[in-house]
C-alpha cells in the first residue's frame, strides 16, 4: 500500500514536468523557447469546497487574460471512478500567444472569435503534456496513472480543480516562446508507489 | 471505397486528423464520433461500409478501450480494423488495448507527426482497396 497521505519528490515532480513540456513543443512545436524555463513552488489555497482555488494565482502568474485546462490523475479505475484524485495539472496559455502556438503545433487554423474551439485546442495541448508527464512516470517505474478528460476555461476556473488534501504545495513552471512567457504548467501530486 | 470512422472528444482534433487523411490523397469518406458511446450508435448504423476505425482513449461518457472491448465481442465488427490514436503510450496501456482487441491493427502515439499517422493507416487502406 503506497502512502498517498504525503507529497511527491518535488525535484522529481519539477524535472519530469519540465522533461514533459519540452518533449511535446519540441516535438509538435516550430516555434522553439526563447528563454527560462523558470520555476517556482507555491501553497496551494483552496476553495470553500476544498479544491484549488485556481484564480487566487493568477496574479503570480501575471496573466491578465489567459486559456486554463486542468487535467486529473488517479492511481487506478476505481480511484478514477470514485473522483479520487492523486494529482493534476492545470496548463495555463497566454490568450495573446494561443493562436499562434496552436498554429506553431500544426492545429487547424481557429480564429480569435471561437472560443470554443480555442478551449479545445488548449484541452488537447494539457491532454499531451499530461500524458507525456505520466508515460515518463511509468517509464522510471512509477504508477502508470489514469487521467481525466481536461476542463478547459477562457480567463478563469470558478470551480476549481481537485486536488489531494494530504497535498500542500504545487510545482509552477512557465515557458517562453515569442520572447514572452507564455505557457505555464502547474504541478502537484500525492506519493505514488514506485517498483 | 469504405469510410473510415475518427473518434475523439476533441472536434479540433477529429478536423486534424481528417485533414491530415485528405492531404494524404485518401478520398473514403469520413464519419466522425465524440465519444465511444456516439462511436457504438456510428459503427452499429453503418460497420458494412467503415473500413477503418481510429480512436482516442480518453474521453466522457465512454472511453476509447471500453469501446474496442466491446468492438472485440460482437463478430460483424470485431474485423474492422482499429488504430488506436491517443496520449496513452506506456507499456502497460498498449498491451492493455492489444488485450481487450487481439486484432488491434495499429497504435499512435500523441502528439504524432502527419507521417506517423499516414505510415499507420496507409497498409490498411491500401488492402482494401
Amino acid at each position: 500500500m503506497f502512502g498517498m497521505n504525503k507529497e511527491f519528490d518535488s525535484q522529481v515532480l519539477m524535472t519530469t514536468m519540465m522533461g514533459s513540456v519540452v518533449a511535446v513543443f519540441n516535438s509538435a512545436c516550430s516555434e522553439k523557447n526563447t528563454d527560462g524555463p523558470t520555476t517556482a513552488t507555491r501553497k496551494i489555497g483552496r476553495t470553500e469546497n476544498g479544491k484549488m482555488d485556481v484564480n487566487i494565482d493568477l496574479h503570480y502568474k501575471s496573466y491578465s487574460k489567459c486559456c486554463i485546462s486542468a487535467i486529473n490523475f488517479f492511481i487506478d479505475m476505481k480511484s478514477q471512478e470514485k473522483n479520487n484524485t492523486c494529482g493534476f495539472i492545470i496548463l495555463y496559455v497566454k490568450e495573446s500567444c494561443l493562436i499562434e502556438l496552436l498554429r506553431a503545433m500544426g492545429f487547424p487554423p481557429v480564429a480569435r472569435k471561437k472560443e470554443s474551439e480555442l478551449l479545445d485546442c488548449c484541452g488537447e495541448v494539457c491532454n499531451m503534456i499530461a500524458g507525456e508527464f505520466k508515460n515518463q512516470l511509468a517509464k522510471t517505474g512509477y504508477t502508470d496513472l489514469f487521467m481525466s478528460v481536461p476542463q478547459t476555461h477562457m480567463r478563469s476556473f470558478h470551480e476549481g480543480v481537485n486536488c489531494p488534501l494530504c497535498v500542500k504545495y504545487y510545482q509552477e513552471l512557465s515557458f517562453y516562446y515569442f520572447n514572452t512567457k507564455a505557457v505555464t504548467v502547474d504541478v502537484a501530486m500525492a506519493n505514488i508507489s514506485h517498483s | 471505397m469504405k469510410k473510415i470512422l475518427v473518434v475523439d472528444d476533441s472536434g479540433v482534433q477529429r478536423k486534424m486528423i481528417i485533414g491530415i487523411i485528405k492531404k494524404a490523397g485518401f478520398e473514403n469518406e469520413i464519419m466522425e464520433a465524440g465519444d465511444g458511446e456516439q462511436a457504438i450508435q456510428v459503427l452499429g448504423a453503418n460497420f458494412q461500409d467503415i473500413g477503418l476505425v481510429l480512436c482516442d482513449w480518453n474521453m466522457p461518457k465512454m472511453s476509447g478501450l471500453e469501446f474496442i472491448e466491446g468492438v472485440a465481442k460482437v463478430p460483424p465488427v470485431a474485423k474492422i480494423p482499429i488504430v488506436m490514436v491517443t496520449t496513452e503510450g506506456t507499456e502497460d496501456k498498449i498491451k492493455q488495448a492489444y488485450e481487450a482487441h487481439s486484432n488491434l491493427a495499429g497504435y499512435v502515439a500523441k502528439p504524432f507527426s502527419p507521417d506517423q499517422l499516414k505510415t499507420a493507416i496507409m497498409p490498411i487502406l491500401a488492402r482494401q482497396s
